[in-house]
């Protein structure tokens, strides 16, 4: 008897190990993301969106503020060339859209999340900002003051980072001119942040701890639409859009799987854009060559260039701030530890000064 | 032959980083200032407007300037009047000198009073499901694409014509701020390099219309300021003046 017992418990040891590591959960079973990239899913009557995608879905009021697409597309859509993967594979091909990845997958609330999560980007988006920036050009009432700008090419820093939803929009005393802040707003948080890699210039001194003079806020920082949501303001269901760009290939333009950054990354970590002189000026006083940028897939980010601030921040006025640029570089010359940081975080400020921050 | 491919390479990353570090160094920049362009009303009439950059100056550019001065301008008025929009409209258009209804936002406001306006957001209530704020923020999906983006359309094809198979070499937007518009990066050499600026486009202002094409001397590591002005005879400008064609559309009546 005892034998017996201790043989029952032998077997079932073993049928535990087993199945501890034959066992698959959901998400092992599931297939990879669908892949809008493969010949079948992108010729023939699948080079039209609209064959699956539709605008709105069904299902927008559920789960929008407004018409969007919402959902994947319907069974219609899969089943004209899939019919045998719900029968083959233990249906693991309904786990492509459905929480359950097998027959008994369901509707409603059995439905991945849409847009999928984790996944990898397979669209650039198409947005000329120049057309963008011709059309949307408001003049605010006339201003008395007149500030001189001197520019000159220098480096591309990212000012904006993405936030979905309908975070709210911080609000401002600033002056709003309706064209960027259309889709760049100011957010209420503060966003992931980094400082951006240098390549060329090499550190002269060591990382030190880094202060604020003024703390960081939300209002550093700019958003970028995620969604449809600032889109569908001109064009939804295509609506004014060139010929032959009416279609969802208008804007979403397939490439290579891609991953978003999840954090701003900044050359100058303590500019404040809300702050007087700035907050108050064009956006494109400062991002001056976003008027001329056609295709936001060529952007390595938005363009600042360092002449942008000079007007304010190098002048031979008997003032810190006024003169800061200068007094950082003469610091540097004495001293080849200095580090510039009122602008920029040590990660920066320790390394070399680039040749484009010395004013002609 | 991997050492000579090494040294290739090298010789190659070296020169491309000294391009790179020598970008700048054979560079300028121009500035445009418009601040004094102003019309009877003293507002600013160069905000936000476009100029592009050729290489040359006036000499070299004269097919183009002719270009300008032969092209056949529509008026916003006179195309607005041309497809019999409303007078509300237009009137709605020059209380901010918009060229397009993209420029501004409508305003719940605005859409009693104009018609267009009122037909787009009638037609919204219905397609998104009696939403009254996507029916005012959407407005634009719903009024005629010729009301909407029909005179940016005719002016891009305007400036086409003018360009012919010419490219600019840059291009800016003045803010509207300063009414400052900046080329940066332009390319020169030890003398100074000779480019065109020009609007293009003519600017309204008053019953007349604007070109300026203006001349710089582009040198390296300098900041070259082109103040723009209304006087025909400045130097190194040709300023193309038209009268505009009066098209008065009937006076609005707010409801």
């Amino acid at each position: 008897m005892r034998k017996r017992i201790s043989l029952f418990f032998v077997f079932a040891a073993t049928f535990g190990v087993f199945g501890v590591f034959t066992y698959e959960s959901d998400a092992q079973r599931r297939l990879g993301p669908f892949s809008h990239n493969t010949r079948a899913h992108k010729e023939g009557k699948y080079n039209d969106c609209a064959s699956c995608h539709s605008l709105p879905t069904k299902n927008w009021q559920g789960r929008s503020l407004f018409p969007d697409v919402a959902t994947y597309p319907y069974h219609t859509s899969c089943f004209g060339c899939h019919t045998r993967d719900i029968y083959t594979n233990s249906a693991i091909f309904c786990g492509t859209c459905h929480t359950e990845p097998s027959m008994r997958a369901r509707g409603g609330a059995g439905v991945l999340p849409f847009p999928g999560k984790g996944h990898a980007r397979q669209f650039n988006t198409i947005f000329p900002h120049d057309i963008h920036q011709d059309l949307i050009a408001t003049s605010p009432p006339p201003r008395s003051t007149a500030p001189n700008t001197d520019y000159a090419v220098a480096h591309f820093v990212r000012a904006s980072f993405l936030l979905r939803g309908n975070e709210p929009v911080r609000s401002s005393s600033n002056p709003q001119f309706y064209n960027c802040s259309i889709c760049h707003s100011t957010s209420n948080q503060i966003p992931k942040n980094l400082t951006r890699k240098i390549g060329d210039l090499k550190p002269l001194s060591d990382l030190v701890p880094d202060t604020f003079e003024r703390p960081m806020t939300a209002a550093f920082f700019k958003r970028s639409p995620t969604g449809h949501e600032s889109c569908f303001t001109c064009h939804y269901q295509y609506q004014n859009l060139p010929a032959g760009k009416q279609n969802c290939a208008g804007c979403h333009q397939l490439t290579a799987p891609y991953f978003e950054k999840k954090a701003t990354e900044r050359y100058s970590l303590k500019f404040d854009h809300d702050r007087a002189g700035h907050g108050d000026k064009d956006c494109i006083s400062c991002h001056v060559r976003i008027t001329q940028q056609s295709n936001i897939a060529l952007m390595k980010d938005a363009d600042v260039p360092i002449a942008s601030c000079w007007t304010c921040h190098a002048t031979n006025e008997n003032d810190r701030f006024r003169r800061i640029l200068f007094a950082e570089i003469e610091s540097r010359e004495k001293q080849a530890t200095f580090q510039c940081t009122y602008c920029h975080t040590s990660a920066i400020g320790r390394f070399e000064i680039p040749a484009s921050h010395r004013k002609p | 032959m991997r050492i000579q491919t090494l040294i290739l390479l090298l010789a190659l990353s070296t020169g491309s980083a000294a391009a790179i570090a020598q970008a700048p160094a054979s560079a300028g920049t121009v500035v445009v200032k418009g601040a004094l362009i102003k019309g009877k009303d003293k507002r600013r009439a160069l905000d936000r407007k476009r100029f592009y950059l050729f290489k040359g100056g006036l000499g070299e550019n004269q097919p183009l300037i002719d270009r300008i001065k032969a092209a056949r301008i529509t008026s916003r008025d006179c195309y607005y009047v041309g497809l019999k929009a409303s007078p509300c409209l237009l009137a709605w258009l020059r209380e901010e000198n918009c060229e397009t209804p993209f420029c501004r936002k409508v305003k719940r406001e605005d859409i009693a009073s104009v018609p267009e306006f009122q037909a787009a957001y009638d037609k919204g209530l219905t397609l998104y499901n009696r939403k009254a704020d996507v029916a005012v923020s959407w407005l634009l999906n719903n009024i005629p694409a010729n009301l909407v983006s029909g005179f940016y359309r005719q002016q891009k094809s305007l400036v086409a014509t003018i360009l012919g198979d010419l490219k600019p070499v840059q291009s800016t937007m003045t803010t509207s701020t300063a009414a400052e518009g900046n080329f940066v990066g332009v390319a020169t050499g030890d003398k100074p390099t000779k480019y065109l600026v020009s609007n293009l486009l003519p600017v309204e202002i008053d019953d007349k219309s604007y070109v300026w094409a203006c001349e710089v001397d582009v040198s390296r590591n300098k900041i070259t300021s082109l103040p723009l002005s209304l006087d025909p005879k400045k130097k190194g400008c040709t300023l193309v003046v038209s009268d505009l064609k009066s098209c008065t559309a009937e006076t609005c009546v707010k409801k």
